[in-house]
């Protein structure tokens, strides 16, 4: 069984020159607690959560209207191709200690597939 | 052999004998097994009308050939026989037989000819060497062997028919194993578009503009009745 007989969440994501304050407001908006950050061909880069936007840009004092996604971004990030198995998926999951990841096809995030449903998957081919 | 029988005469045993065909058959479905079993009939079908038919309907030559055969290989063996009773004159009548088998062979031979040179089969070179081999070898041991005039005959046309069936049965098989590959890529291209839940599903409603809203309104209504007791 591969990714792509997974069901996936839809890919929440921002570009590395997007501004801080436009990627605030896009966690505020949809609520979930972390954003992707891709390149200018739609690859995954980064990732930004709201516990990065408290200790790399308030704690530390500076100007969110200076700052870029790029700038505060947690990286490198696993990445995960459509056509991986999700026991390969799974065992590079769980070596990072992660729960989710971004998911690509041709290179380009397409969703973001959680270690539930790569459990989900594995089961299912057992069965 | 006419369409239908050629059709249902190799269709089972494509599916049964052929490795390519057969892996097809056994890792599909019960209802695609039909419609995979359709498509090589029809695959055989149009096969036959563009490779075999004009050359199995061989008209009148084929008639003639057909008697040639018969008559000499029935002069080959008399005169076998005779050899011993009669001498010199069986030889003769034996040599009368494969004489007409000859004509036979080349009757059948300019048939497969033109009907190769029609199609443009570029193996036919090659094959008219192999068939010519085969005759000269059947004709000489016809002389020597006592039963080699009935192999002779029961080969007959078919050494040249075994050809244009081969090259129909390839033709089939390519473009039955095209399909294949054709409906295996189009249900590869449907699986592969995953199945991928909105984000809106996985808002916390906790944290919604509209969830924060009223608390600020709470919050403003507050501060004005405060402004207005102390006014």
């Amino acid at each position: 069984m591969k990714i792509k007989d997974c069901i996936l969440i839809e890919a929440f994501k921002c570009k590395e020159d997007e501004s801080i304050i436009e990627v605030a407001k896009k966690l505020r908006k949809i609520t979930l607690r972390h954003i992707f950050v891709v390149d200018n061909k739609e690859f995954p880069t980064g990732i930004i959560s709201v516990v990065d936007m408290n200790n790399r840009v308030i704690a530390e004092g500076k100007n969110p209207k200076d700052l870029k996604a790029k700038d505060i971004m947690s990286r490198p990030i696993e990445v995960y191709d459509i056509n991986e198995t999700v026991e390969e998926a799974y065992k590079k999951m769980a070596e990072k200690k992660r729960v989710m990841g971004a998911v690509v096809k041709d290179s380009k995030m397409i969703g973001i597939v959680t270690i539930h449903q790569l459990l989900k998957g594995m089961e299912k081919k057992n069965e | 052999m006419n369409r239908d029988k050629f059709v249902e005469g190799y269709l089972e045993r494509m599916i049964t004998k052929d490795k390519d065909i057969r892996k097809r058959f056994e890792s599909s479905t019960e209802e695609e097994s039909i419609h995979l079993r359709e498509n090589l009939r029809d695959a055989l079908s149009h096969s036959y009308d563009v490779y075999a038919k004009e050359y199995f309907d061989g008209g009148i030559g084929s008639y003639v050939s057909t008697f040639l055969r018969w008559t000499g290989a029935g002069a080959d063996i008399a005169g076998s026989y005779l050899f011993f009773a009669m001498g010199g004159a069986g030889f003769g009548i034996k040599g009368i037989g494969l004489v007409e088998k000859s004509l036979a062979d080349l009757i059948d031979s300019r048939h497969w000819a033109k009907h190769a040179k029609k199609l443009g089969l570029t193996e036919r070179l090659s094959d008219d060497a192999k068939i010519s081999a085969e005759l000269i070898a059947e004709r000489a041991s016809a002389y020597y062997l006592p039963f080699a005039g009935v192999a002779d005959l029961l080969r007959g046309r078919s050494k040249y028919d075994k050809k244009v069936v081969a090259k129909t049965l390839q033709y089939a098989k390519n473009n039955f194993l095209d399909y294949a590959k054709r409906v295996e890529a189009e249900e590869e291209a449907v699986e592969k578009e995953p199945k991928i839940i909105p984000l809106d599903n996985f808002r916390n409603p906790d944290y919604t503009e509209e969830a924060t809203e009223p608390a600020t309104i709470e919050l403003g209504q507050y501060r004005a009745k405060g402004k207005r007791k102390a006014g």
